[in-house]
This record gives structure tokens, sequence and C-alpha cells, in this order.
């Protein structure tokens, strides 16, 4: 063995972890070479005092090692529920978790709500232009239809609950329904085209108050629900009990109102109340129980006279 | 001493070893299953060592102290998922985490920006079993002088010097616990060595001459 060798393997021999062949060569090379004794000799005192450096461990450590594991797997609960558990059982913690996920979504509706407000309004700004400077125009008509359709939609959400405000119910209209709707927006158009009083007013700014506001809408929408209502197959009548109920709560209203709008000279409000009071009073003269004849009749006198779009269009 | 009888040795030490390593084995899965007490009768053998290598690292017998028992405790977590290789031992395994643990204060220390003492070596008994007054002296000056060479040292060759010189482990068991190549480990173990005796060279001169 050379002495070079022989320093690389001092260090296993030191710490016994030579093997069995290694250990024999370097024995015999280091009875034979003084240098590389003196070299082990040397490492092996190092080790002697590095080894009188141990320091020995306090007595009571294991009882500490204990203490903190049974610290570490003590109760508690896991998870997120573990964040209040010192403050709240589990049940409160689940509460307040669902009332924060609740107040987010509701949040964020809110906040998705007004966005889409805002883009509609822009979306508004040059219909309404068109309409001021192409008041006859094919274009401005359907502009007008739909500023009024949205007006509708918006005084609904105003009359609405806060809640439902916050979560609206989803509408989905299928073709059909959209045709039906359509159509008398389109009627009212013509209706405006034809009346010239309605003609001028559209031009002259209304100034309604919130009373006579809503009494209009309520007369349109029973007007509006008595004229589409559909005979079931297998029946001969209509359930009318709301319908004429309503009805005769709009008349006693409809001659208030009609004093109200006389007194503050609208001409044209007094006159469309005047119109829609004979279809209310058909309404109200109905019975529970009329047949299909009774309640048809009444059904072509209002399309005949178109009131339900004159209605909308005002 | 004759053949036979030196066979006859070997063999029963074979035997020792192995029941041993039965045993060992019985208490890892009865510790693994959370008993404390065959938990604490696995690691008790390895508590002064891993004690000893981390005081080495720190360099503060409290701290040391404390972060021995965190080590032990995080073992005590970790046993269950444990899969030792059929050529790591239990000890490596256990001062891999010693070497974590005191890596992680080593670097929360350096962020407090605190200076490591030697304030509670007064406080330790030494190995010895009744030292007289001037050995003693000795032996704690030696322990000061050896704790400011260790940390002179870079924290790599700081490692594997302690792992190699004060707990004898194997190149191959530094290189497991390191994560280190194995010529890197070698290098910086015989400059970590050669700086060391450069250090304690008046006191190794002393020595002799005691």
């Amino acid at each position: 063995m050379k002495c070079e060798e022989c320093t690389s393997l001092l260090e296993d021999h030191l710490y016994n972890q030579l093997g069995a062949a290694d250990e024999e060569r370097l024995t015999d090379h280091l009875s034979d070479c003084s240098e590389c004794a003196g070299e082990y000799a040397r490492l092996r005192r190092e080790q002697e005092l590095y080894a009188s450096c141990e320091l020995q461990l306090a007595p009571e450590f294991w009882a500490g090692v204990q203490a903190r594991i049974r610290k570490e797997n003590g109760p508690r609960v896991s998870g997120f529920a573990g964040l209040f558990n010192f403050r709240f059982d589990q049940v409160v913690a689940v509460v307040t978790c669902l009332l924060v996920v609740a107040g987010l979504i509701g949040l964020w509706r809110y906040f998705e709500m007004g966005r889409n407000r805002a883009a509609s309004e822009v979306n508004n700004a040059p219909q309404i232009s068109t309409l001021a400077t192409a008041e006859k125009s094919n274009a401005a008509a359907v502009a007008d239809s739909g500023k009024s359709q949205r007006a509708l939609v918006d005084e609904v959400k105003i009359n609405t609950p806060h809640w439902r405000a916050i979560f609206p119910r989803p509408v989905k209209l299928s073709r059909t329904s959209r045709r039906k709707i359509e159509k008398p927006l389109f009627a009212a158009n013509a209706v405006v085209e034809r009346d010239p009083m309605l003609l001028a007013q559209r031009s002259v700014p209304r100034d309604l108050d919130i009373v006579s506001t809503r009494h209009l809408e309520q007369i349109q929408m029973l007007l509006r629900s008595f004229e589409n209502g559909r005979f079931l197959a297998h029946s001969n009548t209509l359930d009318l009990t709301y319908e004429i109920g309503l009805s005769r709560n709009l008349l006693a209203r409809n001659a208030l109102v009609r004093g109200d709008a006389e007194l503050a000279g609208n001409i044209p409000l007094t006159r469309l109340l005047d119109r829609s009071e004979p279809f209310l009073l058909d309404i109200a003269n109905l019975r529970n129980n009329s047949n299909q004849k009774e309640i048809r009749m009444v059904k072509e006198s209002l399309t005949k006279a178109q009131i339900v779009a004159a209605l909308q269009a005002f | 001493m004759p053949a036979v009888a030196a066979i006859k040795l070997v063999e029963k030490l074979g035997a020792i070893t192995q029941t041993h390593q039965r045993e060992a084995g019985g208490l890892l899965e009865r510790a693994q299953q959370g008993d404390e007490e065959a938990f604490t009768l696995l690691f008790e053998r390895y508590a002064k060592a891993v004690f000893n290598f981390i005081y080495r690292m720190v360099g503060q017998s409290d701290l040391a102290e404390d972060l021995t028992q965190e080590t032990f405790v995080r073992a005590y977590k970790k046993l269950k998922g444990l899969r030792l290789q059929a050529n790591t031992q239990l000890s490596t395994w256990l001062i891999s985490i010693a070497k974590n643990v005191a890596r992680e204060s080593f670097r929360s220390r350096q962020a407090d920006q605190r200076t490591i003492g030697l304030e509670g070596v007064d406080k330790l008994d030494l190995s010895h079993g009744d030292p007289k007054p001037d050995e003693q002296l000795w032996d704690k000056e030696f322990q000061r002088i050896v704790q400011q060479g260790l940390e002179t040292l870079d924290p790599d060759k700081r490692l594997v010097f302690v792992l190699r010189v004060f707990q004898q482990c194997s190149y191959e068991e530094i290189a497991t616990i390191t994560g280190y190549s194995m010529p890197k480990l070698k290098t910086d173990l015989f400059r970590a060595r050669a700086e060391m005796r450069s250090w304690l060279r008046p006191y190794l001169e002393q020595s002799r001459e005691m």
C-alpha cells in the first residue's frame, strides 16, 4: 500500500469503517511507515479531544418531549373549523361560514346587476337620440317600443322587494312568447300614428305622478292578461275571480285619477282613462263562471279597440 | 483464540444483532401505531447524539435542547408514514430531521440578528465521571474554543465536519443526510479538518504537554 492510499483510509480505520481486507493492508503499512503512523496518531489524538467535548442531556428531556407530543395530539377541531376552536363551537362556525358565503354571493349579484344596468344605459343613449330626430321612421318605432319595454321593466324592478332585486328570478322567453309581447308594441306604435292626440303627447314631456303611472300600469297588465287568457282544452270557462276583483278596485280608483288628471289639465290621460273604463266595467260585470261566449265578446272588443297598445304607448 | 471459538463468538454476536433488529422492528411498529412508550424506548439511544449534533450546529445548549425536543416531536409525527430503505438507518433519518430543524432555527436567528453564545455550557455536566477542577476548567475552555472554531467554518463544511467527527457517520450516511456528492463532501471535510486543526493548534500542543 502506498502512503497516499493509506492517508485516504486513515479516517475509516479510525471509525472502524474499513473492510477486513483493507484493514489488514493498512495495519501492515502503518507498522512499516512511521510517517503514516504519526499521522494516524495525530488523528486519533484529535478525535479523543473532540470526543471529550460530548455533552450530556438533561434527565427531564424525555418528559419534555412527551409533554409536547401530548400537546400536539390534544383534542382539537380539524380543518377550517379549527380556526374557531377557541371561540365558537362547530355549529356556530358552520353557520358563520354559510352566512359569509351568502353575503358574498349577494354582493356579487348586486354589483353585477349595477354593471348590467350601466351597460344598458350606454346602449340606450343612441336609440333615444334616434327617436328624437326621426320620430315617424320605422327604426324609431322599433327603438321606441324597446324603450317602453325597458321603462316597464325598470318600474317593475322599483316595485319588487329588495331581495328580489338582488336575486332576480331568471326569465326565459320562448320564441312564441317573445312574438306575443312584441306584437302589441308594434301595434301600439300604429295606434299612436293614427291618434293625433297621442302623437302630440309623445313629443310633449309627460309629467305623470306615481299614482297615475301605477294605475295605468295596473290597467294595462289586467287588460293584457285578460286578452291573452286561454281556455283549457277540457274546460268551458276561466277562473276570473282575481281579474273581476282587480277591475272593481281599478274602477273605483279610475274615477279619482281621472278627476286629478282633469284638474291638472292632462287631457290625453283623461281620455285614455275614459277609454279604459268601459272595458274595466265589462270585466267587473262578468261572473266567475261566465261562459266562453261572454268572455270572448269582451276579449274581441278589447282587441278591436287596441286599448292595451294605447296604454302601453302612453 | 482458537478458530472454532472465534466462529462461535461471531455467530453469537450475529444472533444478538438479529434479536436487536427484531426488537427494534417490533418497537418501530408499535411506535408507528402511536405508542409513546415504544417511541421513547426506540429513540432514547439517539437522544444524546441528536442533542450533541444540534448543539454543534447552533452553539447554544438551551436552544439545542429545545430543538432536540422539536426534532423528536417531528419524528413522532412523521413516523407513521416512515418507510425506511434497506440501507438507511433510523439514526440517519433522525439526523436528517435534526439538520432541517437546526437549519430552520439558524435562518430564523439570522433574521433576529442574535449572536451565538455559549452561556449554557456552565450548566451542563461533562461526560467525565468526576474530573478534577483544573481538568474541568480545561474542558470548559476547550469546549468554548472548539465551538468558536466550528462557528468560523461555513455552514456546509461545519455540517460535514460535525457529522463525520462528532457523529462518526460514514461517507454514505453523510451523503444521504446532506444530499451532497461524494467529492464535495470529501473536499469539504478535508478543508474543515485543516481549518479546525490550525484553529486548535495551540491547544493541541498544550494537551500533548499535559
